[in-house]
């Protein structure tokens, strides 16, 4: 009993240092505190967003604004894609939030006509 | 001893594994929200302008409202300009849409002689079917043209992309005053190179704005 004991303790040890090993390299720290256990993702508070864009006269995208941002988003990460109808991506950008719009103006170029829609991310800490 | 190497092993397994989950993980922020917003395209054409005219240096006390052509004259001491503003009302634009293309077609009654390139404007101050040649010179336009296409010698339609234009008016980046047309080119003889397009008050072939709006 005493072989068996020993042995599970070192089993334990070996999992338990696999397991923190594991969590140390999961996690990309962006505060001084840290601690263990689980914690739901929210958002900022934000329940839908709607985006509208400006067409210049060849056709092309001129810019993107993007309405309804909550207050509470100022800091975040604001991420905008601009899909075709298959969904696929026809140009992207980022940036931080600094109000309840937020205009994106430096997009590649993209055909209003084969714009069918955006995608939106808000992230942050 | 040995028998108890499979349970050491089972352990290390269960460790890895979930060393294996975690890394899988990216925790890197507290919010996260994410959504979409599709769009729908629906088209519109406006046929007939609410409102047209032309100005006629020659007459610079005439208006021409009501007349069933857009004249349109290069020549320099007698040049005539059309003026043409369309009311998007009818297309039923939602709040938020917003124009995705916009051609502007144009039918030309009687071609020049020979051809010329026909530039349209936008045009930035107010103005009526009232509007004169001398009252024409005080109004502003935009600094730089719309689109130009060459007139040709036949009759028939002319085209001229405005979606820039049309989307502002939409979005109410710029107020809605129309256009105006003009002709430039080498012109020696009034009669042979006047270019003259049906207005709304011509009955057929009227000025007509064709549209897709997103909303």
């Amino acid at each position: 009993m005493n072989a068996l004991s020993k042995t599970l303790a070192f089993a334990t040890a070996v999992a338990a240092a696999s397991a923190a090993f594991a969590a140390a390299a999961s996690l990309a720290l962006g505060s001084q505190s840290l601690s263990a256990g689980n914690a739901a993702v929210t958002s900022c508070g934000i329940s839908s967003l709607g985006a509208t864009r400006r067409v210049d006269n060849s056709g092309s995208v001129a810019q993107v604004t993007v309405r309804g941002i909550p207050a509470a988003c100022a800091g975040e990460t604001l991420s905008l894609t601009l899909v075709d109808g298959s969904g696929a991506a026809l140009a992207s950008a980022s940036q931080a939030v600094a109000g309840t719009t937020a205009t994106f103006s430096s997009l590649p170029a993209v055909q209003a006509t084969s714009l069918a829609g955006y995608r939106f991310a808000v992230t942050g800490a | 001893m040995k028998r108890l190497l499979p349970i050491v092993a089972i352990a290390a397994a269960a460790g890895c594994a979930t060393a294996g989950f975690a890394a899988s993980l990216n925790v890197s922020s507290w919010h996260l929200w994410a959504g979409s917003q599709t769009l729908a395209k629906t088209p519109c054409t406006v046929a007939g302008a609410a409102a047209d005219t032309f100005v006629n240096q020659a007459s610079p006390t005439a208006a021409n409202g009501g007349a069933t052509t857009l004249d349109v004259l290069a020549d320099g001491g007698s040049q005539r300009w059309a003026f043409l503003r369309f009311d998007l009302s009818s297309c039923a634009i939602p709040a938020g849409g917003g124009v995705d293309q916009a051609t502007l077609r144009l039918y030309v009654t009687r071609p020049p002689a020979r051809s010329f390139t026909l530039t349209l404007t936008r045009v930035v101050s107010s103005w009526t079917t009232g509007l004169t040649w001398n009252a024409a010179q005080s109004l502003s336009f935009a600094p730089s043209s719309t689109d130009q296409t060459a007139s040709g010698t036949s009759a028939g339609w002319v085209t001229f992309t405005v979606t820039g234009d049309v989307d502002d008016v939409v979005q109410g980046f710029s107020t809605n005053n129309g256009w105006y047309l003009t002709a430039s080119g080498s012109t020696q003889n009034a009669n042979k190179d006047l270019i003259q397009l049906s207005s709304s008050s011509a009955g057929s072939n009227a000025p007509q704005l064709v549209l897709t709006y997103a909303s």
